[in-house]
């Protein structure tokens, strides 16, 4: 068993907090993924977790036990460093052996368990080569390899994937995932790449300017996002957040873009419920651009806007509309005919987007189904 | 202003080729990506074409004027480097005044020059900083800052938002963009990243093992593909490469059978899985079982396959297809990509 | 963000070929040679000099000036003599005792003092320029220290009499064991400093996130300091212990000034016997003779160790 609980944890350099008051309840063989821009504070709570860096306050438990005050060498984590920091002095087998050796292990034992893990890793062909030889992807895996080889049951990982190429990421996602089930662990997973949080993780914890923001499935923090931070972190392109203001008009809710009623989107049920229990005059309306479809006719959701600039982003086309004075981004296959200069009608997937409160950038909603 | 030209150049170290007769153009005002896997060679084209290192072979042309032999600092050309390489110790605006101070360039043209540059990078709150003190994004635009500054002929750029976070990156992508088309200066954009080059560019080289596989504008290099290495390069999910037959009924491969045969015997089909759809039920021509998913929110990574063979298809964000789950495959015939099995030449 | 590049090979830089470096170069040649003549007259013209002296029996005694040494050519007869003299062997042999001894003291006390600076165990900056202050003393000047500390009435005997009571004072300097393990005491002294510096610097280039890494990996302070530190300093182990015997090998103004190489020629070292047979005995051909046997010793072993290391560095 090897949770992770973190109650309170803060962070302060002199005057500078790196993290405030963490409240994070890792599950035993959970993956989970810190999310967030660089110098959220993402890499500091995993060195706190560590024991790299000490706690200013709060504590940290593992299962309950509390390590807040327990030293990094005890603490009996895997962690892999994001520039990997093998002992380039030794060979691919010695870096492997290190964990198992200082541990005092029979040399037969130690020898029998780096072949299994150079098998599994892919370097059993480099096996007594000088570590230096390595090239980028073969030493994450080394990386890897020689922290997984002692079996922590909590294993934190540093942005490891940074240093790739896109195309070996992709491979190194499925492999990773491939090991966190195989040997059971908790995986606690760094990373500002929103694709390789969604793609690896059982639950992602974002985070932004020290604070925790949502910690929640991928699936949730996807379609239902505590704040607009959350919202326009994830999601590549970012999901258009327009200040737009609610009016009554005919027994049916709008939101004007831009405050023009000439840009007004009609509200469907729930987004109108939500508009009237606020109450608020103007709110912050969030919609993806894959939600985005061209169609002939107005109606719920629907709006006129001219193209501005059309992007080729491999197999999609990342479209700029613009209404008046606002401007929002449509994702659209490859297929799809637009050109710079276009008139279009631009229909938004209600069921899909959300409204934001302009002060807080706190989501709207009325009850969990929201 | 400049037309650049690499003609027939090589280089090897200890041996082993880097570069292999590579030629390319690249005309004024354009802006061209050079993609390629790690240790393609596109690093070492940048530093020929800067004039760090001397080709072994062949001809490096600006507007026509032989630059092979000449120093860097002869060939006018403003460079962004990979790990930005900014003064710890100056503020931004020292870095970018820095190239002007060293050719005694009065204080005044000083001044408007970052002025108009820190206006389009928007980078003018912030040019009292030093770069410590700055997010990586600021840093990046700081040292392209740096590279405009020079008034140069050309601009390369080696991997210069490769560290940024996705939304940052978007929007450092089309700010290049804008800036390219403002300065109407060429610009030659090193990537790793295959989106984000096809993005950019008006032209599209792809390197691959010290060769030019193919160049043209993108949305040619990605929908007509010369070659199987380039429509496996340039891509993201990877295409699914699969040995198939075809024949009056369809092609036939290890799943089962799909319509339309463009090429009739051996080849090698390639599949993008955008163009792959799957449909619950295991009836049909061709099918499979679903092997994992990736739900990546906006869109899903499929994989289905039986023994061994697999394919890989986007799917919804939220789609119900489950582990395991029996799946017919129908493909979109322009997402099909048929290739010579021995030299790897495209048929259709 | 860090950036620590990942070693990766990178081609050496080459060299442009194009006809604006050739000139730049012939420019180079051109602003240096006054430089270059001043050198080979400093260097080349003693050398030849020496070389030329050491094939003659000349002394100043003579009453010649030394460009008529040619007159009292002898060949070899220097060389042959310097083979069996005894006194010259005598003081190799007890440099080489020297050099044996006091070097891997100074290296041990050196890295355990870097070793418990890097582990923390020691910080206070107060502390490390205390460290490093006997090195600063002029060694003459030290000598003469330890030439007052090792007196029989001095200081030393009268802390030891504290400890050992009983103990009658020790005559250090006019003993021939004693004398020898009191000029060891010297270098030591003044010279561990330097050995701590060079290894302490070595050991601030080991990346921290490697000493990390073996920590979270279950590795105490001995097993990183004795399979991650230690290794990785190998080149600068080799260049602190190069340096020193060099150093040492020359051992000159604080035997002086301690025991002037007494009692008897118990603390002569080379360079004390080669300034007796210069400035006492005035026997300068024989004295340049052995400097050219040194010279061309020396330089045989510097390219045989040259040829090791660039073997090495080929791999």
């Amino acid at each position: 068993m090897a949770s992770v609980t973190l109650e309170g944890t803060s962070k302060k350099f002199g005057d500078f907090i790196a993290v405030r008051n963490m409240n994070l309840a890792i599950k035993d063989a959970e993956f989970v993924a810190i999310l967030g821009p660089s110098g959220c504070g993402k890499s500091t709570t995993m060195n706190m977790i560590a024991g790299i860096e000490d706690v200013s306050a709060g504590t940290i438990r593992f299962d309950g036990t509390d390590v807040t005050n327990v030293p990094m060498k005890k603490r009996g984590v895997g962690f892999v460093f994001q520039n990997y920091a093998i002992f380039t002095h030794l060979s691919v087998r010695k870096n492997l052996a290190f964990g198992l050796e200082v541990r005092g292990e029979e040399q037969a034992e130690i020898d029998r368990r780096v072949g299994e893990m150079a098998e599994f890793m892919e370097l059993s062909h480099r096996i007594d080569a000088p570590s230096v030889s390595l090239s980028v992807n073969e030493l994450q895996k080394l990386a890897i390899g020689r922290s997984a080889i002692v079996e922590p049951s909590i294993f934190l990982l540093d942005e490891p994937l940074s240093n790739l190429d896109s195309a070996f990421r992709e491979r190194m996602r499925s492999d990773l995932r491939q090991l966190q089930r195989s040997l059971n662990q908790t995986m606690i997973y760094v990373t500002h790449d929103q694709i390789e949080a969604m793609g690896l993780a059982d639950r992602i914890a974002v985070m932004d300017h020290a604070t925790l923001q949502q910690f929640d499935t991928p699936e949730n923090i996807y379609s239902r996002p505590e704040n607009t931070f959350v919202a326009g972190f994830i999601g590549a392109p970012s999901m258009n957040l327009v200040r737009v203001r609610i009016a009554e008009r005919g027994g049916a809710m709008f939101a004007d873009l831009a405050g023009r009623e000439a840009d007004a989107v009609a509200l469907d049920e729930r987004l109108a419920r939500q508009a009237r229990a606020s109450g608020a005059a103007a709110l912050t309306f969030g919609f993806r651009p894959e939600h985005l479809r061209i169609s002939d006719q107005p109606g719920n959701g629907s709006l006129a806007a001219q193209v501005v600039l059309v992007e080729l982003v491999g197999r999609r086309k990342h479209v700029h509309f613009s209404t008046g004075q606002t401007g929002f981004v449509g994702s659209f296959d490859r297929g799809v005919s637009l050109r710079p200069g276009e008139a279009a009608h631009v229909s938004i997937d209600l069921r899909k987007s959300h409204l934001f409160d302009p002060e807080t950038g706190l989501r709207l909603r009325l009850g969990e189904e929201d | 202003m400049a037309e650049i030209q690499i003609l027939g150049v090589s280089k090897a170290y200890g041996g082993v080729p880097a570069l292999d007769n590579v030629s390319l153009t690249l005309n004024d005002g354009s802006f061209t990506s050079i993609f390629g896997p790690p240790g393609a060679g596109k690093s070492v084209l940048l530093r020929l074409l800067l004039g760090l290192e001397t080709v072994d072979a062949g001809q490096i042309l600006i507007d026509g004027v032989d630059v092979t032999r000449a120093l860097p600092s002869e060939r006018n050309l403003g460079m962004v480097f990979q790990n930005l390489a900014l003064f710890p110790q100056l503020t931004a605006y020292e870095n970018i005044a820095f190239p002007l101070r060293r050719r005694n360039v009065d204080q005044t043209e000083i001044d408007r020059r970052i002025e108009t540059l820190a206006g389009i990078l928007n980078i003018g709150h912030i040019l009292s900083k030093k770069p410590a003190a700055l997010s990586g994004g600021e840093r990046q635009r700081v040292a392209i800052g740096r590279a405009l500054v020079r008034d140069a002929g050309a601009y390369l750029m080696d991997e210069p938002i490769a560290a940024l976070d996705a939304r940052l990156r978007d929007d450092m992508r089309l700010e290049l963009k804008r800036l390219q088309s403002e300065l109407g200066k060429t610009f030659v954009y090193v990537t790793h990243d295959c989106d984000e080059a096809m993005a950019v560019a008006d032209q599209l080289a792809i390197l691959n093992e010290g060769r030019f596989e193919q160049v043209g504008r993108p949305e040619d290099v990605y929908g007509d593909p010369a070659m199987l290495a380039v429509a496996e390069l340039v891509g993201a999910p990877r295409i699914s490469v699969l040995p198939a037959f075809g024949d009056n009924d369809g092609m036939k491969f290890a799943l089962g059978r799909l319509a339309g045969a463009k090429v009739k015997g051996e080849c090698l089909m390639a599949l993008r899985p955008e163009a792959v759809q799957l449909k619950p039920g295991g009836k049909g021509p061709c099918s499979a079982l679903v092997t994992d998913i990736e739900r990546l929110g906006a869109f899903s990574i499929v994989t289905a396959g039986r023994d061994g063979t697999q394919v890989r298809a986007i799917t919804d964000g939220d789609s119900p297809l489950r582990l395991g789950a029996e799946v017919e495959i129908t493909v979109d015939p322009d997402g099909m990509l048929l290739f010579d099995a021995a030299t790897g030449a495209r048929h259709a | 963000m860090t950036d620590t590049t990942l070693p990766a090979p990178m081609p050496v830089e080459e060299q442009a070929t194009g006809k604006l470096a050739q000139s730049r170069r012939s420019l180079a040649v051109r602003l240096l040679i006054p430089a270059q003549v001043l050198l080979v007259f400093i260097v080349a013209f003693p050398l030849i000099m020496q070389i030329f002296i050491s094939l003659t029996w000349w002394t100043p005694l003579d009453g010649d000036p030394w460009y008529l040494a040619w007159m009292s050519w002898n060949w070899f007869d220097n060389y042959t003599y310097l083979m069996q003299d005894d006194g010259l062997w005598g003081s190799v042999g007890r440099t080489l005792l020297f050099v044996a001894v006091a070097v891997p003291i100074e290296f041990f006390l050196g890295l355990t003092l870097a070793a418990l600076f890097y582990e923390g165990v020691l910080g206070r900056p107060v502390l490390y320029s205390l460290i490093l202050m006997p090195m600063m003393i002029v060694p003459a000047v030290a000598g003469y220290i330890f030439f007052l500390i090792f007196q029989q009435t001095g200081p030393l005997n009268s802390a030891l009499s504290v400890l050992w009571p009983g103990m009658l004072d020790v005559n250090w300097l006019n003993d021939t064991t004693r004398a020898f393990v009191a000029v060891v005491i010297a270098d030591v002294w003044q010279w561990t400093p330097l050995m701590f510096l060079i290894l302490f610097a070595g050991l601030m280039s080991v990346p921290e996130d490697q000493m990390r890494a073996a920590t979270i990996l279950g590795a105490n302070w001995r097993q990183r300091f004795f399979r991650i530190a230690l290794p990785r300093i190998k080149t600068v182990i080799a260049i602190a212990i190069g340096l020193r015997v060099i150093e040492c090998f020359k051992i000159f103004d604080m035997l002086f000034v301690m025991t002037g190489g007494g009692p008897g020629v118990a603390t002569e070292s080379l360079s004390l016997f080669l300034y007796k047979r210069t400035f006492q005995d005035l026997e300068w051909s024989y004295v340049a003779s052995i400097g050219i046997t040194v010279l061309v010793a020396l330089s045989v072993l510097t390219a045989v160790l040259m040829a090791r290391v660039k073997k090495k560095d080929a791999r």
